[in-house]
């Protein structure tokens, strides 16, 4: 125990002249520094396990749900409540709601560092690349930011989005809402399936998102504001593969923020403080993040990366936010450092494009639910739609007639009716527009799975089994359920000489073929 | 030695030996003769084994025979002839019979075979004293030896011993055989042989009784139509149906003194004797028995042996239905069933039967009918059922058979009858659907890649018509092929307003743009209204198939969701037997219906075009199926705890699956809710102002009168006027345009007639809604038209038209001129109501807006809402112009024309919701959805109107005002769930009521 909280406890136990209370302060240090092995100790150290105070077996309650054993957690939970917990966030409902969807569930480990859960079945397929996520995030990012948190980092896999949903505290309306697909919440990892979103997404770049957050909230015992945590997150979650920055804004983000800049329309970062939920519309939220992301390039560029766990270190240990990280990059103020920020955004040649917000719908049942365009403008996807019929029957010319009408002269680009032209353009033989078409697509939304899985489509056409193997690639990175693009993939390395590769998909089609490890 | 003293002479001794050697030789023959009988006897016997063995032998008789004659032959030969031949030449060989004597005595030492060489004397020079002594020496050693030692009768005694047990043997086989002698001789000669009787019952003399002759005579009942049949020379079993009479006659070995035939144990009476002839009679009756006579003779009392009886049963007819297992019929609408009945011997009767018990006679006959055939023509409502009943229903057919009662045969299995409203089985399939949705596509794609504006000429544009008219050909096929598209009410307007745009089109292009005009230009603005109703087509084509895509979208949604369901509660019965501990074989069935379940499953998503739930749906099917197979496996090794455990985990991914599949339907449920209540306000602020503007319009024409009645009831007169004579150019039109048609002119005329028609048509409706602006339009159109149309009808006939509307025309502009010399007062009155045109106009701008908006979320075009909304903007605009200049009569029209096209908006708009009820109730498993589907169009004959007059629109199916759209949105897809609310179904059945009143 370290030598604040050691007179923490102490002085919340003289203070109030209460054991109990003292004790479960202890537990509670340790939960928010996402430090369960710390939270058990203290159990034990304080015999929490046989005491009849409600609030100590809350406490309790508490431990069991971040370390895992939902069941315990929620006997616990049932227990408190009885004896007179009041349990006015509902986690009693939110405990037992977690350990039926855990049911059945099966834990995969490497070493004693990563943990995986998962529902037996498919999701068997991407376990593996998991951990590995995990292993990579912790070496490249965790001593990055000061030291990997203690415990094993957890990450569990929901299959539906209604499992995540119902594991997450959040409601389908929050989710609806914003898009979220993953939580790094009581010292776990909570992850959906990208089979619940259609055609999958960036997980990898998720878990070490999340990752992240464990990290800084383990270092700041979780002091850290929300804007803080979400720009050093967005900033560093593309480093978990190698180590390399590879930062830069995502379409979406950088248009946003080079309309803002060209409008004068950049939100103060006070107005993210304390929380980004008082923006007002969806749009500006997004605007803030990617102001925030931009921000902390900012600073790591101008004063390296030794500032974040700088800036980490004096957030836990109490000081303004704001304060801490205009101080570590150099600045005498905060405003001084937004005014540096913004002199410097305008140098970095921001382009606005024509993207719109991703439609990251969980659970959702058609491909026009998950473009961000077509999803809003359903009159428009009549055409897409007639297009898509008009392929199917072999009608190229006139399908492409029909994803004219789908396309808006002014506004916001398809993914969807952008990959549909193109293949509409690969199915008459126009190889070199459909690339055009595929690469200006991908251009704007490099995570749509469709358009990667039908540049592979085209490349393997093109007999180019090197730019085939990296789109097809890409799609079972995003979507790792798509078994036709794994058996692309198991061509195309064994004839390019890479068994291994080759050997890992073919597992992995194994898997999705018989519905799981068998 | 001397001469006077001589020895004994040689011939002493010959003679003696000679003698007894001639004894050996005749008892060598008598005993070759003995033999020879001997083995004539086993010949014969082994004849006779053949004899009796043939029939079971599977040998033809012919071969048998031959057989017969060959072994005779060679029996004889080799047995009797032969041996006979040589041995009796050798046995009168004295010589031998010396030698035979010499081998069993050998003390002769060849005396006596030297002597039976000298018999007649010495050979040469031998000494006939020595061969003298010789011949004492053998003559005294013959005297001891005996015949029989020489020749011995022993073989004799073996060949008559083995004829002996042969006769034993052909005795035995000749008691024994089956059918015995009678059925040898059959065998032999080919025909029944006389009976002769050698087993049975044993009775009085201990004997059978022998009889032959035997002959049997069937009279068969009447009911089976048979002729009487005679057997002669019958092995005495007797066939038939029973109630079959069968009369014997017989003949005994002894004359008779008393007789009778008994059958089935029992002494029938009427038998008559006649010396040897016995004649008697029994009838055959359902069960299996035999018959025999008992005679009394002169020998004793004899049974002949019994002879089976075997009835024929005569059979319950045969019922074939075809038709499928399970048929949905309207109330009123006949069942349809063709059916054909079949009977061994004859029907009286067919029936039809409801739940098993007998309904309705289908057919009765008056004689005797093996077969019969028909088509079941009753309605459920003439049964008394209903709709909603389902019942069994079979076609029963009754036999003739009047020995043991009739019997029914009925057809297996029933035939389930769901009964059903008309507009309910008035539904396309799935199939058809996709079909008719695929031809669309298939038209779109030549629709658009059509050359347009083509080129240049007329007479392009005109060949352009033509080729259009020809993209139309497949469909045209298929709707001609699938009678569904025009019995389904909702599929044929659909599809009727695809064909009659596309015929707008070719129509106009056919009387504007003449294909023999050459090189001339066509004018700009009969080429911007050709490509308008060109786009229509394209439009209406393009409606139409999204409509269908989205009805088999749902469909299949609603598919997986039912069949969801049901694994959801095969996961609650697994649970239970897992519970009370049941059975391995019974989880392992409970098992196989999961496989069933998912299998089907399966199947359904495989029509699906949404992606996402298809991938979801095939990946949860597939880790199920990986835990069934555990679960088996588990089992099959005896671990029945690891194979609850897993069943358990099984039962909840099949719950899984189907709460997300309920949980997909119940987004798209979500989302068509709020799109309703958007919906909803949208159509109440057009009612609004629709209201608003017929209140001002109202508010405008009390003006006019009031200001000026005079001028007012002058101007009503004229618009009186204008309107008959309207209509009598549309009369006279008519009847050209029939005679057009009934002379088959060009077809470039009939279109010019048609046009010029519905043109004056339109102009009748404008003078009757006193719309000055719309009918000066439409008088001008119409005489455009009648002018063209010069030289495809008669011409006195088309100027009375031509002169009828140029009348019209020039009253209507006397009106206007009159419109704009409005007094003072009238004219201020007009101009104080501008400001609230104004503010309709305000408000028209805010609606199109929410329209817009609204139409972007909508999954079906409300076609021609925003069109319509334009066009009311216009002519609300117009409206305030003559108002703020005064001049009432012509902002009445403009007005009119406002409410009018806010009236078509709010159509679309609820035509559109409308339609996504219909295509959204694809998921309720083939229900019909919507309100109209109920109504009585009057075109119950299933035909399919293509555009011979007004082309189908949307007041058509108009929803009335008290519609809930509300209630509506919010239960497009709840049905999907399989079960409808009770609550739905009642609000649905009011909604139909309501428009069935209409």
């Amino acid at each position: 125990m370290s030598l604040r909280r050691a007179i923490l406890v102490g002085g919340l136990a003289v203070l109030w002249g209460n054991e109990a209370v003292a004790s479960a302060a202890a537990v509670a240090e340790c939960l928010d520094a996402v430090d369960v092995p710390c939270a058990k100790r203290a159990i034990a150290a304080h015999n929490i396990d046989k005491s009849s105070d409600a609030e100590l077996v809350y406490m309790a309650a508490r431990a069991s749900f971040f370390g895992g054993d939902f069941e315990q957690a929620y006997q616990r939970m049932a227990r408190a409540v009885e004896l007179g917990h009041d349990d006015r966030w509902d986690e009693a409902a939110l405990y037992e709601r977690t350990w039926r969807v855990h049911e059945g569930f099966v834990e995969a480990k490497r070493g004693d560092r990563a943990v995986v859960r998962y529902a037996p079945g498919l999701d068997a397929v991407m376990v593996e690349e998991v951990l590995d996520a995990i292993e990579r995030s912790e070496a490249h990012l965790g001593d990055l930011l000061g030291g990997r948190p203690p415990g094993p980092i957890v990450v569990e896999i929901y299959p539906s989005g209604k499992a995540f949903t119902e594991a997450s505290s959040l409601t389908e309306a929050d989710v609806k809402t914003t898009g979220v697909v993953a939580l790094s919440k009581w010292s776990r990892i909570l992850l959906t399936s990208p089979r619940a979103l259609g055609r999958g997404y960036g997980w990898g770049d998720t878990v070490a998102h999340e990752y992240i957050h464990q990290v800084v909230s383990h270092h700041t015992h979780d002091r850290a504001p929300v804007w803080l945590q979400e720009g050093i997150a967005k900033y560093l979650d593309n480093r978990w593969e190698t180590g390399e920055d590879r930062f830069a804004l995502d379409p979406r983000a950088e248009s946003l923020l080079a309309k803002a800049i060209q409008e004068d329309q950049l939100i103060p970062f006070e107005r993210m403080h304390p929380s980004l939920a008082k923006l007002p519309s969806a749009e500006m939220a997004s605007l803030a993040y990617a102001q925030l992301a931009s921000l902390l390039q900012f600073i790591v560029e101008k004063e390296g990366e030794d500032v974040l766990p700088a800036v980490l270190n004096s957030v836990d240990a109490m000081e303004d936010p704001r304060v801490a990280l205009s101080k570590h990059a150099g600045f005498r103020s905060f405003k001084a450092l937004e005014d540096g920020w913004k002199s410097w955004a305008v140098t970095q040649g921001l382009r606005e494009r024509a993207v719109a917000a991703s439609a990251n719908t969980l659970d959702s049942s058609s491909d026009v639910d998950i473009d961000p365009v077509l999803s809003q403008r359903r009159d428009l996807a009549r055409f897409l739609r007639l297009g898509e019929l008009l392929l199917e029957r072999g009608h190229h010319e006139a399908a492409l007639i029909e994803f004219a009408k789908a396309n808006q002269e002014e506004g916001q680009t398809s993914p969807l009716l952008q990959t549909r032209i193109a293949q509409a353009h690969l199915a008459r033989g126009d190889r070199a527009t459909a690339r055009t078409q595929l690469e200006y697509t991908l251009s704007l939304y490099p995570e749509f799975t469709l358009a990667w899985r039908a540049m592979g489509d085209l490349e393997r056409e093109m007999k180019r089994p090197g730019q085939a193997i990296r789109a097809y690639q890409r799609v079972v990175d995003l979507d790792p359920f798509d078994a036709g693009a794994h058996e692309h993939l198991i061509t195309l390395l064994s004839a390019a000489g890479q068994a291994g590769r080759a050997a890992r998909h073919r597992e992995q089609v194994a898997i999705l073929r018989r519905g799981g490890e068998g | 030695m001397s001469d006077h003293e001589p020895g004994p002479r040689m011939t002493q001794y010959t003679s003696s030996i000679r003698a007894s050697l001639r004894v050996l030789s005749r008892r060598e023959r008598r005993l070759l003769v003995a033999r020879m009988l001997g083995f004539c006897a086993l010949i014969g016997g082994f004849l006779g084994l053949w004899v009796l063995l043939a029939p079971f032998s599977g040998v033809a008789n012919g071969v048998a025979a031959i057989g017969l004659v060959v072994g005779f032959a060679a029996g004889m030969w080799w047995l009797v002839v032969g041996p006979m031949l040589v041995g009796w030449r050798r046995a009168a060989d004295l010589v031998r019979q010396a030698k035979l004597a010499e081998a069993i005595q050998p003390g002769f030492e060849g005396r006596l075979v030297t002597v039976a060489e000298r018999l007649e004397g010495p050979r040469g020079q031998e000494s006939e004293a020595i061969l003298a002594w010789i011949a004492g020496r053998a003559a005294e050693g013959l005297r001891s030896v005996r015949a029989d030692a020489v020749h011995s009768g022993r073989p004799v005694v073996r060949v008559a011993s083995l004829a002996m047990v042969l006769a034993g043997v052909l005795l035995t086989l000749v008691l024994v055989l089956p059918g015995g002698l009678g059925a040898t001789w059959t065998y032999w000669v080919g025909e029944e042989p006389a009976l002769s009787v050698d087993s049975g019952n044993v009775k009085g003399t201990g004997e059978y009784a022998q009889v032959g002759d035997l002959a049997i005579e069937y009279v068969y009942p009447a009911y089976t139509g048979l002729e009487p049949l005679e057997v002669t020379n019958s092995t005495g079993e007797v066939h038939g149906p029973p109630g079959t009479l069968v009369r014997v006659r017989a003949r005994a070995a002894e004359p008779i003194e008393r007789g009778m035939v008994v059958a089935y144990e029992d002494p029938t009476e009427g038998a008559e004797v006649d010396g040897r002839n016995i004649r008697g009679k029994f009838t055959i009756m359902e069960e299996e028995g035999a018959w025999r006579l008992d005679l009394v003779q002169a020998v004793g009392a004899a049974s002949s042996r019994s002879f089976p009886i075997v009835p024929e049963p005569d059979l319950a007819p045969e019922v074939l239905v075809d038709s499928p297992q399970r048929i949905e019929v309207a109330l009123d609408a006949p069942l349809d069933l063709p059916w054909q009945a079949l009977d061994d011997f004859g029907l009286t009767r067919i029936v039809l039967l409801v739940d098993g018990k007998e309904e309705r006679e289908i057919r009765a006959f008056e004689e005797r009918r093996a077969e019969s055939d028909g088509r079941v023509s009753f309605t459920p409502r003439q049964l008394g059922m209903s709709v909603g009943m389902t019942v069994e229903v079979q076609i029963g057919a009754w036999d003739n058979n009047e020995w043991a009662g009739s019997q029914l045969g009925v057809n297996q299995p029933a035939i389930q009858v769901v009964v059903k409203r008309a507009d309910e089985l008035a539904m396309l399939s799935v199939e058809e659907r996709r079909n008719l949705r695929n031809e669309l596509v298939d038209l779109l794609a030549d629709q658009l890649i059509q050359a347009w504006p083509p080129v240049g000429t007329m007479a392009a544009v005109g060949r352009a018509g033509e080729q259009f008219d020809g993209f139309y050909r497949d469909l045209r096929t298929l709707i001609e092929k699938t009678p569904a598209i025009s019995a389904d009410r909702r599929v044929r307007r659909m599809v009727a307003r695809v064909m009659n745009s596309g015929t707008e089109f070719i129509t106009f292009t056919q009387v504007n743009f003449d294909v023999r005009s050459g090189s001339s230009t066509p004018d700009a603005e009969s080429m911007r209204r050709a490509g308008e109703l060109r786009s229509v087509a394209v439009e209406e084509n393009e409606h139409t198939i999204i409509w269908l895509d989205r009805f088999i979208q749902m469909f299949a949604l609603g598919q997986a969701v039912e069949e969801a369901q049901k694994g959801a509660t095969l996961a609650k019965n697994l649970e239970s037997a897992i519970a009370t501990e049941a059975r391995d074989s019974e989880v392992l069935d409970a098992l196989e219906r999961v496989r069933a379940s998912l299998d089907r499953m399966n199947d359904i998503v495989k029509e699906m075009d949404q992606d996402a739930i298809r991938s979801m749906v095939e990946g949860r099917a597939r880790e199920i199926g990986l835990v069934r197979e555990s679960v088996a496996e588990a089992l099959e090794a005896g671990d029945r705890e690891q194979a609850d455990e897993l069943a358990k985990r099984m039962a909840r991914q099949l719950r899984e699956l189907n709460d997300d599949l309920e949980y997909q339907l119940r987004r798209v449920e979500e989302e068509e809710d709020q799109l309703g209540e958007e919906m909803k306000s949208l159509v109440e602020e057009l009612q609004r102002m629709e209201r608003e503007q017929r209140q001002l319009q109202s508010e405008v024409q009390q003006a006019r009168q009031s200001g000026d009645a005079q001028g007012a009831a002058e101007a009503e007169r004229m618009w009186a006027q204008v309107e008959t004579l309207a209509n009598e150019a549309e009369g006279i039109g008519r009847q050209l345009q029939d005679a057009a048609l009934a002379r088959g002119g060009m077809f470039m005329f009939q279109k010019r007639i048609e046009a010029g028609v519905r043109a004056t048509e339109r102009l009748g409706e404008s003078a009757a809604a006193r719309d000055l602006r719309r009918s000066q339009l439409d008088v001008g159109d119409s005489i455009q038209h009648w002018v063209r149309a010069q030289g495809g009808v008669a011409e006195s006939r088309r100027r009375q038209v031509l002169s009828k509307l140029e009348a019209a025309e020039r009253l209507l502009n006397q009106l206007d001129r009159e419109s704009s010399q409005v007094d003072p007062k009238t004219a201020a009155q007009a101009r104080a109501l501008e400001a609230r045109q104004a503010e309709l106009d305000a408000a028209m701008d805010q609606v199109m807006q929410q329209a817009s908006e609204v139409a972007a979320k909508m999954p079906i075009e409300p076609r021609g809402m925003e069109e319509a909304l334009q066009r009311g903007k216009s002519s609300m605009q117009e409206a305030a112009e003559d108002l703020r200049n005064g001049r009432p009569m012509p902002a009445e029209g403009s007005q009119g024309q406002a409410a009018e096209r806010l009236k078509e908006a709010r159509e679309a708009l609820e035509e559109a919701a409308q339609q996504m009820q219909s295509s959204g109730s694809g998921a309720r498993s083939g229900e019909p959805s919507d309100g109209s589907s109920g109504e009585d169009d009057g075109e119950s004959d299933g035909s399919f109107e293509l555009d011979g007059g007004e082309s189908l629109s949307a007041k058509d199916i108009n929803l009335d005002e008290e519609f809930d759209l509300d209630a509506f949105q919010r239960d497009v897809l709840r049905g999907a769930r399989g079960n409808v609310p009770e609550a739905y179904r009642a609000m649905k059945k009011r909604y139909y009521e309501e428009l069935m009143t209409q």
